[in-house]
């Protein structure tokens, strides 16, 4: 469904190339993307697919320079990401763009209190006094779901719980509002019920304040549940995107076809054999030519290799687009019941 | 402190018995860290045990005291019958021979000087056997390496999955009755996952093999286990046939586990009463709540709960319960 | 079945793309403009023709010469360095060559010393036709130049070399091998031997080096042995603690685990599984400390404690500068200084360099 006026964010033909010593690395390789206010899309790959540096990218956080070229563009709210001065760019960090990295761990300074997290950067873009900054930063650690926030505000990082310091992550990437926030695997170092405290959290946050969110992570149950897109990365590439249900209901694509079936599913009887994808992820040094998956996809034939797939939609369902010469499951599909396991697919 | 009871033991059979296990030890300043208070299970001939638990609730400090790496404070650890814990190094060379174990970091398992070739047949050379060059390919081919291709690389050359893939080789090559796999496959990529969760289920029935499988993600562990054992802060909650876990699970907290899966949310699965899911932290090993260690984040909790430590009791057929309010 | 993917850079296979952005390495390769094999190749020889037409050209005055020298080989440097990239790639360190290149002449002519084309270096007898305090000048019978008493300066550097060559790897080898062990041990049994380590090697610390030097220097005769046992003694506690926080490391990592659950005892695991893994970033470490140990003997022999005159040692060569010497024939002290710096120098980058491939904590695997 597309919604007329403009998106928040529009990524076009974005590539992002590392130059290392061995020789440039193509971690993002043409993805375009786009964003409204208020949706959240979910970025799904495994290591090495490039997520977390589309991520930082588009977030500013890899600009051209000595290591890397960006091309391509990325749009925020009408602004050039990419042609903003550093200046520009921090300011945009923290008061309109939010992001928040994987690790709790060191995302936060050992030696900083808690409360000087949240004030310094309420008082740098909010222009804050000390006392308001400090209220402020109470109903944001409460807002998060801190317990007793008085006593955890004068807190070091190290006097609380990975899951309290990804809230406090959180919060520090809420505290101004931002526009849009960039989650890149907020809960993968934390425990199963902690990780869905999380999740419901940033769901409640953002049907309150009305903010974009990418969510970035390697499983796919996190992303199914929560976001309104979905996009499938390969190798540096979206392989397809569409509507979250859509995706898990009847997936087009090969690969992501094949990253279903290889999860084991609680709702099916132990013991099944999974679907394993044979091979590994290709060397980004030197990308294979044609589609990416080709070498691993159990339906390639010579056009996959010698053409490569564009990443498109279908006229029954123009949302729903792949990039693969025989994409798969475009007959509707029953869905899975727990009832009748036809083994994993 | 009372265990775990003794209903959901068995008469025979057993390769592996484990008795009022118990592993302590002191905390950084002050204070003893009690992993593991107390419990007894059992795995029988050729049997997958599935060990479930968050971070915190001593699986993994139960499966390195199954290894006498280090031996447990107290508790008996029985392999086919013959006494683990106390034994002396030397005992211990022998007797722990049908044990093996597979761990969470496979790059971190082999020594990063040596070779492929030599790191499979260490263990045989470490009891001053001498390996023949053919039967260390068989093991790689039996775990899916080409042995042409892998033979001279270093750990470092080769992938998360193939690493892993030697540490099974590497293990198999001692021809264990027993392989304790601790979370084998949380580092991996989910295609590779799937690859070496396939490969464990057919190395147990090709050599026929017995497992204790240690995670924390639900599904994997209901795909390979036959019985699961859920720990919550060094007590276990339940035990449950691995079928039976997504839809007749009783104790709280596995019902709140099986709640929180992300997976949980996908159309089409099984929607079940709702836990609440309080926001209340897990409570310090250093200082467990009294009774029932799960009772400040149960919405079931009663004041027994916190006098009497439930014990495991009997909710169907292989199915064992530790819950003063659980019901069938 | 499984192919096995090449790294790009040293990770894991599938990491790479998001450690790639964040590796050390990465900041190694700095974007200079594209190197030219042309542009390589016309500095390199105009930097030569330089260097040669004002040795063969300007004979007069030795300073002018040696300042034309050098730009011609600064010209050089620029070329052969460009000449390198564009044809070996971005990574290549024409420094790191020179070093090598260096230290691998300045070893072979050390132990082929007798039988090189040298004049004399210590016989005071032989030298006595010789011209005294000769100024260096490439094209005579003395390249260097001689000393006050008519040795031949480049004699005695290459002499020289081997005495402070010996002494100082010599005990480095004796600091790796009975430092190693002692670290490892420490580091692998913790507690009571830990702590008696510590105790050992602070105190020995605690000690200011040259003290300990010149109080042994008193005690012992100054053969080369002995100076080498007094030197290993500076070695000995940055080695133990070198070893020891590369053994906690190693420990902590599982394949140590595994071992134990295969049966392996405790000898087996610290030689067969620790020790081949610290050997590598102490060997780098030792490269290091070589060039710290060559300077001890320099300061020891200049101090007139180690080798003794007339042998020759770099250190008691720059000694014969005192007072008036110098100023009046600067090459006397420039020469050995000059060796002396090239030498610590290359040990120094050589060493840095291996340190970084071969320190494990430095890795991020």
């Amino acid at each position: 469904m597309t919604n007329p006026t403009a998106p928040l964010l529009a990524v076009d033909d974005l590539r992002t190339t590392i130059h290392t010593a061995r020789g440039d690395l193509r971690a993002v390789d043409g993805v375009s993307l786009r964003l409204d206010r208020g949706e959240m899309l979910g970025v799904v790959g495994e290591s090495g697919s490039g997520k977390s540096v589309l991520g930082r990218t588009i977030m500013g956080l890899h600009t051209t320079g000595p290591l890397t070229t960006i091309q391509g563009r990325v749009e925020f709210d009408g602004q050039d990401i990419h042609g903003l001065r550093a200046g520009q760019l921090r300011d945009l960090w923290g008061s309109r763009i939010g992001m928040v990295f994987q690790d709790p761990m060191t995302a936060l300074n050992p030696v900083k209190k808690i409360g000087t997290h949240l004030t310094e950067t309420l008082r740098k873009h909010r222009g804050l006094g000390r006392g308001a900054a400090r209220d402020r930063a109470l109903e944001l650690l409460a807002q998060v779901g801190i317990p007793d926030p008085r006593r955890r505000i004068d807190q070091f990082p190290h006097e609380m719980s990975g899951g309290m310091r990804q809230r406090v992550v959180i919060a520090m990437a809420l505290a101004n509002e931002p526009d849009l926030l960039i989650a890149d695997e907020p809960t993968t170092a934390l425990d199963v019920t902690v990780q869905r405290q999380i999740l419901d959290l940033l769901d409640r946050l953002q049907e309150q304040l009305g903010m974009a969110v990418i969510l970035i992570s390697h499983n796919l149950g996190v992303v199914a549940g929560r976001a309104d897109r979905v996009a499938v990365m390969y190798a540096g590439r979206i392989v397809e995107t569409s509507e979250a249900g859509a995706l898990f209901r009847a997936p087009h694509h090969p690969y992501a076809e094949a990253l279903l079936a290889a999860i084991p599913r609680l709702e099916l009887p132990p013991h099944l054999r999974l679907e394993a994808i044979e091979g590994a992820p290709p060397n980004m040094l030197r990308p294979p030519s044609g589609c990416r998956y080709a070498p691993r996809c159990r339906y390639a034939q010579d056009d996959c290799v010698s053409r490569t797939p564009l990443l498109e939609g279908t006229p029954d369902e123009p949302d729903h687009r792949y990039a693969c010469h025989h994409p798969v499951n475009l007959e509707p599909l029953m869905p899975v019941t727990p009832a009748e396991p036809e083994g994993a697919r | 402190m009372a265990g775990t009871g003794n209903l959901h033991l068995r008469e025979s059979d057993q390769v592996l018995s484990v008795d009022e296990l118990v592993v302590e030890f002191p905390a950084k300043g002050g204070g003893t860290v009690h992993a593991v208070s107390g419990i007894s299970f059992d795995v029988v001939d050729g049997e997958t045990l599935g060990i479930l638990g968050e971070s915190g609730c001593g699986k993994s400090s139960a499966g390195r005291a199954l290894m006498q790496l280090p031996s447990p404070t107290s508790g008996s650890v029985r392999l086919q019958g013959v006494e683990l814990t106390g034994a002396s190094k030397r005992e211990l060379r022998t007797r722990r021979a049908g044990m093996q174990m597979i761990f969470q970091d496979p790059v971190s398992s082999l020594n990063p000087r040596r070779r492929v070739k030599d790191l499979v047949a260490e263990g045989p050379r470490t009891r001053g056997e001498k390996v023949d060059d053919t039967r260390v390919r068989e093991v790689l081919a039996a775990v899916g390496l080409d042995p042409e291709v892998v033979w001279d690389r270093r750990p470092h050359e080769l992938s998360g999955g193939q690493c892993q893939r030697v540490c099974i080789a590497r293990a198999l090559m001692l021809d264990p009755e027993l392989l304790i796999c601790d979370e084998p496959v949380s580092s991996l990529d989910v295609s590779v996952q799937a690859q070496i969760l396939n490969l464990l289920e057919e190395t147990k029935k090709r050599y026929r093999l017995s497992m204790v499988f240690i995670a924390h993600d639900l599904a994997v562990v209901k795909n390979i286990s036959d019985r699961i054992m859920v720990m919550y802060l060094g007590k276990v909650c339940e035990i449950v046939p691995s079928g039976q876990l997504a839809g007749e699970a009783l104790h709280p907290y596995t019902r709140l586990l099986l709640e929180s899966v992300p997976e949980a949310h996908l159309p089409g699965a099984e929607t079940e009463d709702s836990i609440t899911a309080t926001s209340a932290e897990l409570p310090s090993p250093i200082d467990p709540p009294s009774g029932c260690r799960f009772r400040t984040r149960c919405p079931l909790a009663t004041e027994v709960c916190a006098s009497e430590e439930p014990q495991l009791r009997r909710a169907g057929d292989g199915h064992y319960v530790a819950c003063h309010h659980a019901d069938a | 079945m499984s192919e096995i993917v090449e790294r790009p850079v040293v990770t894991a296979a599938t990491a790479d793309v998001e450690m790639a952005s964040v590796h050390p390495d990465a900041e190694v390769v700095v974007r200079r403009r594209q190197p030219k094999a042309w542009r390589g190749a016309v500095l390199f020889v105009l930097g030569l023709a330089i260097a040669l037409v004002a040795v063969l050209a300007i004979r007069d005055n030795g300073w002018i010469q040696l300042l034309v020298v050098l730009v011609g080989f600064g010209v050089w440097y620029a070329g052969a360095s460009e000449l390198g990239r564009a044809r070996f790639g971005p990574g290549f360190d024409l420094l790191g060559w020179l070093c090598t290149a260096w230290l691998v002449v300045l070893v072979l002519a050390a132990i082929f010393a007798p039988l090189l084309p040298l004049g004399e270096s210590e016989d005071l007898t032989k030298s006595i036709l010789e011209p005294a305090n000769a100024t260096p000048d490439l094209l005579s019978d003395h390249p260097l130049g001689t000393n006050n008493f008519g040795l031949d300066m480049l004699a005695r550097v290459v002499y020289g070399a081997r005495a402070s060559l010996v002494v100082s790897i010599g005990a480095v080898l004796i600091g790796m091998v009975i430092g190693g062990a002692i670290g490892v041990l420490a580091g692998y049994y913790r507690r009571a031997i830990d702590a008696v380590v510590g105790v050992g090697t602070n105190s020995l610390l605690a000690v200011p080096p040259l003290i300990l030097l010149i109080a042994l220097a008193t005690v012992l005769e100054p053969t080369l042995y002995n100076i080498a046992l007094a030197l290993s003694l500076l070695a000995l506690p940055s080695m133990i603690r070198m070893a020891r926080a590369n053994t906690l490391t190693f420990t902590q990592r599982e394949f140590v685990l595994a071992a134990k659950s295969m049966g392996a005892s405790s000898g087996r695991v610290m030689l067969r599984e620790i020790v081949p893994n610290v050997v590598l970033p102490l060997a780098s470490y030792a490269m290091v400390m070589v060039s710290v140990l060559i300077v001890a003997e320099a300061s020891l022999s200049f101090l007139g404690l180690g080798v003794q005159a007339p042998s020759p040692s770099w250190g008691n060569m720059i000694a014969e500068g005192e007072g008036e010497a110098f100023k009046q024939h600067p090459h006397i002290v420039l020469v050995p200084g000059a060796v002396l710096f090239l030498t610590v120098f290359s040990f120094n980058l050589l060493g840095e360099k291996a340190r970084k491939r071969f320190d494990p904590r430095a890795a991020k695997l």
